[in-house]
């Protein structure tokens, strides 16, 4: 059920092939192009936190009675403690950090749509930053070089809403989830979709990069027209769209951090109804080896208040939208000399919006017992990562080839969505 | 409904077409691309005059070479301390510096060993582009213990709190992951091992009367870890007692120095850079034969490299996208400014191009690779600096059209169109699009009447060198 994908580019080429050479700059400004403009259909947001994120930090299990043995100074404490990283309860185990009360008020509501899955990963684990980032994009436990799960996904799919762009990355390079065979694009910010000159320069250039023959040309030169030829095309699809004077609703305060404004920018994209599935967005910064406290208290902060603002600004839409927060890894249990920690296995993922089966930390905890960590030093990653997402495309995306997206995985349930 | 815009990337690398040499002008342009911050006429012709292996000796002597124009100004232009001293010097000496290849060398170095600011102290950043430079032509082993002494590397993966009582995995892995044999060589067992080899790695302020002026490598013997350590790779230390105890990790630094997996990754990867996303295998075997064969002299690996038969091909002309700083600097430096008096814009606009230097949070640095800097989030990047640099809203730049174009403006749009096509693109225009650009330009000139003079023609000026360097062919090189 591949979909039989017609590119722009193809299309020119075969016209330019029947001998159009010349490159002929329309004399006026085109009339606005209409796009296809889906409805409001479901939508996958994934937020990666980059650099190993302390998940037993973020949603502590302080009633693991190994937890503060291992983290003497640097623990979340217990909630009742009178002073300190006091962590906010969440189940008899589990405490969040306490610079996340939005995401705890959202996971603690009735009927609630915040879910944690702890101890997450996949067999066996790398520790390696960049090769567990490729692992997690990709899916694939063998090729780390291969298309990305979301990629794989719309290559199987098609467009509920016949939509021109389906997947979106609010950064300034295209993550690995979106590499492949599906056109998928990245823009830093939605502000830069705009051409900065005069229409008759836009004229020229779109005449130039979209009429040039690029039959024979190197590689990275026929990308670059590429480039050019989809820019144009991203413009005009944004054209409807005013992220520099976008208010959010309900009262919605985004931090004015690369989080904040990604999310604030992908909300707007999706009140606009273009039909784009999948966004993602990164949030830097967590390899915290030292000073941990300090470190990640931040980055928690600047976490729950754009997922909390994202929320609030969706309202009612937020049905249609599930949020899936992961990293590339877990930090090891014991805080290193430097009041920080090394890198781990077992993570977590955050899943909210949508049906998601929240208020519950799902998913099986190995608990922190020394004969229960892995390689006796780090938390076992008890639940694979892919189920979580097979259960997002499954259940609220409208379905998948989970095969071809997570290919050799035995699928155990984890209930999250 | 408008055709749905294409796939990035959409294009498979094409067949092996046997990829020919080029002639001797384009080999030439093609050489002073890759070896410099941007292509200049003057550079060409010199490259013509001297001959390519002539012109490279020459670039592998930079002290023979007379910098003193661009020293001076630095001395005064922001102070060594200054938070962002190393990026104006890192700037101003790729547009200016008469020592090209050097800084690109040290531009390599410093992202291939990086580092980021915001966790370093400012002045360990300007000292350590200093110490690339000035090791750029020696030994891998020496830019190696350089970088694991290096008061910014010891700052950012950990090394000042990586001690004996907790050791702290972040160095000791990163060193074999990305600075040397890269992943699948080493175990996890390693990691801890090495860490503890580094335990102790250090570094203290160094003082100008009472004020500290920066930092400088220091062993604290009391918090090395005592013992033996020994790897899967066949490299142990029965463990040094006391000041002895860093002549274990100075030790493993040279081993992975002489590693062969250290030359495949370290040389193929300065391939990647310098020549193609694809560098021919029998080119890259070359160069890593001569660099084991040297003991990992840089000098001779990268004439290796420039001089290889097939660096300039075909297959390699005009196949590299530039990276935001080095478009931004290309740019600038094809202007042939005489100085600049400020680096605030350009810097800033650098980092909208995401390619600061100094700035990369993940020890990975920037990609080498083409790919990572094309897409219509990179072209549109490019094309609003491209816009704001020939309007003169890059401040420091003044963009001199009678010296680029003609002393008087001149009456033909050809005459616009060909040196400002040879400017920013080499020449390398197909010539349907030079035909609407002069088409553009000829409108334009229409309206000027017989008698332009700059103030008149400016603004044409502008706009047609906006969309020059705004062209595919203006972002690769």
């Amino acid at each position: 059920m591949t979909r039989s994908n017609p590119t722009r580019r193809s299309f020119l080429q075969s016209s330019a092939l029947a001998g159009a050479a010349a490159i002929t700059v329309p004399a006026t400004a085109k009339a606005a192009t209409p796009r296809a403009r889906g409805g409001n259909g479901k939508v996958c947001v994934v937020l990666f936190q980059r650099g190993g994120s302390d998940f037993l930090n973020l949603y502590a299990p302080v009633g693991d009675p190994n937890y503060a043995v291992k983290r003497p100074t640097i623990g979340v404490l217990p909630p009742g403690s009178p002073a300190g990283t006091v962590g906010l309860a969440m189940t008899p185990i589990f405490a969040m950090h306490p610079n996340m009360p939005g995401i705890h008020a959202a996971f603690t509501a009735p009927n609630s749509r915040c879910a944690v899955v702890h101890a997450v990963g996949y067999q066996p684990p790398n520790r390696s930053h960049f090769v567990s980032q490729d692992l997690y994009e990709t899916g694939m436990m063998l090729n780390t070089t291969g298309d990305g799960w979301i990629n794989r996904h719309l290559q199987v799919t098609t467009s509920p809403t016949n939509a021109p762009v389906r997947a979106l990355a609010l950064s300034g390079a295209l993550p690995r989830a979106l590499y492949g065979a599906y056109p998928c694009y990245n823009v830093a910010s939605t502000q830069d979709l705009v051409f900065a000159g005069s229409a008759a320069e836009r004229q020229l250039l779109e005449a130039v990069v979209e009429n040039t023959v690029t039959t024979g040309m190197p590689t990275t030169l026929r990308n670059a027209y590429q480039g050019g030829v989809d820019a144009f095309g991203l413009i005009d699809l944004f054209a409807p769209l005013s992220p520099t004077t976008y208010a959010p609703a309900n009262g919605a305060v985004y931090p004015t951090s690369t989080l904040g404004k990604g999310l604030k920018e992908i909300a707007e994209v999706i009140k606009a109804g273009l039909g784009i599935e999948f966004f993602t967005v990164d949030q830097g910064g967590w390899d915290h080896h030292h000073n941990l406290v300090s470190n990640v208290a931040p980055l928690a902060t600047d976490l729950n208040n754009a997922i909390t603002a994202f929320f609030q600004d969706l309202g009612a839409l937020a049905s249609e939208v599930v949020l899936v927060a992961m990293s590339e890894f877990g930090r090891e249990v014991q805080q290193n000399g430097s009041n920080g920690t090394d890198h781990g296995v077992g993570g977590a993922m955050l899943v909210m919006g949508g049906q998601v089966q929240g208020g519950a930390v799902r998913g099986v905890w190995p608990t922190l017992a020394n004969n229960a960590l892995d390689s006796g030093r780090f938390l076992a990653a008890s639940n694979d990562f892919r189920d979580v997402l097979r259960e997002v495309l499954m259940n609220h995306m409208g379905g998948t080839d989970a095969n071809v997206v997570f290919p050799g995985r035995v699928y155990q349930p984890i209930g999250v969505v | 409904m408008r055709q749905p815009i294409s796939r990035r990337a959409f294009f498979a690398p094409a067949a092996a077409a046997a990829p020919a040499p080029l002639p001797p002008t384009s080999a030439a342009a093609h050489l002073a691309n890759r070896a410099t911050f941007g292509s200049k006429p003057s550079v060409v012709a010199q490259i013509e005059a001297m001959g390519a292996a002539a012109w490279v000796d020459m670039q592998l002597e930079p002290d023979s070479i007379d910098d003193n124009a661009i020293e001076t100004q630095l001395l005064t232009l922001i102070a060594r301390t200054s938070i962002n001293a190393a990026d104006v010097r890192m700037a101003a000496r790729a547009i200016f510096s008469k020592r090209q290849l050097a800084w690109r060398m040290a531009y390599f170095l410093n992202n291939h060993f990086a580092t980021y600011r915001p966790k370093t102290q400012p002045i360990s950043e300007t000292n350590e582009d200093d110490t690339f430079r000035r090791l750029c032509y020696g030994r891998f082993a020496d830019v190696l213990r350089a970088s694991a002494q290096s008061p910014a590397m010891i700052d950012f993966l950990d090394s000042q709190t990586n001690v004996s009582s907790s050791p702290n995995e972040n160095y000791a892995r990163e060193l074999m992951e990305l600075h040397t044999l890269g992943v699948g060589v080493y175990t996890e067992a390693d990691v801890a091992a090495i860490s503890r080899v580094f335990t102790g790695w250090s570094r203290v302020n160094t003082f100008s009367g009472t004020t500290a002026i920066g930092s400088r490598f220091e062993f604290r013997s009391t918090v090395h870890t005592q013992g033996p350590k020994t790897t899967s790779l066949g490299w142990s230390t029965p463990g040094f007692a006391g000041a002895a105890g860093v002549n274990e990790g100075l030790s493993f630094l040279d081993f992975l120095a002489g590693h062969v997996e250290t030359a495949r990754r370290f040389v193929r990867k300065l391939c990647v850079y310098f020549v193609s996303d694809q560098p021919p295998a029998t080119l890259v075997g070359r160069a890593v034969r001569k660099f084991c064969d040297t003991g990992g002299d840089l000098k001779a690996t990268l004439r290796c490299i420039l001089l290889d038969p097939d660096f300039a091909t075909t297959a390699t002309a005009r196949g590299k996208a530039m990276d935001g700083f080095e478009f931004a600097v290309s740019s600038v430096r094809r202007l042939h400014l005489a100085s600049m008096t400020s680096y605030t814009t350009l810097l800033s606009r650098v980092g909208i191009l995401r390619a600061l230097p100094h700035s990369t949070l993940e020890p990975t640095g920037y990609p080498e690779v083409s790919e990572e800097w094309q897409g219509p989030g990179n072209e549109l990047a490019r094309w609003d600096f491209a816009s704001d640099l020939v309007n003169d809203l890059v401040s420091g730049v003044v963009v001199p059209w009678d010296r680029l174009i003609a002393k008087n403006p001149p009456l033909t749009a050809v005459e616009y169109v060909q040196p400002l096509c040879d400017l920013f693109c080499d020449g390398d225009v197909p010539p349907a699009t030079q035909l609407a650009l002069e088409q553009f330009m000829a409108a334009r000139l229409a309206t000027v009447g017989t008698s332009p003079t700059w103030t008149t023609v400016r603004p044409h000026a502008r706009a047609l060198a906006g969309l020059v360097l705004r062209l595919p062919e203006a972002a690769l090189h």
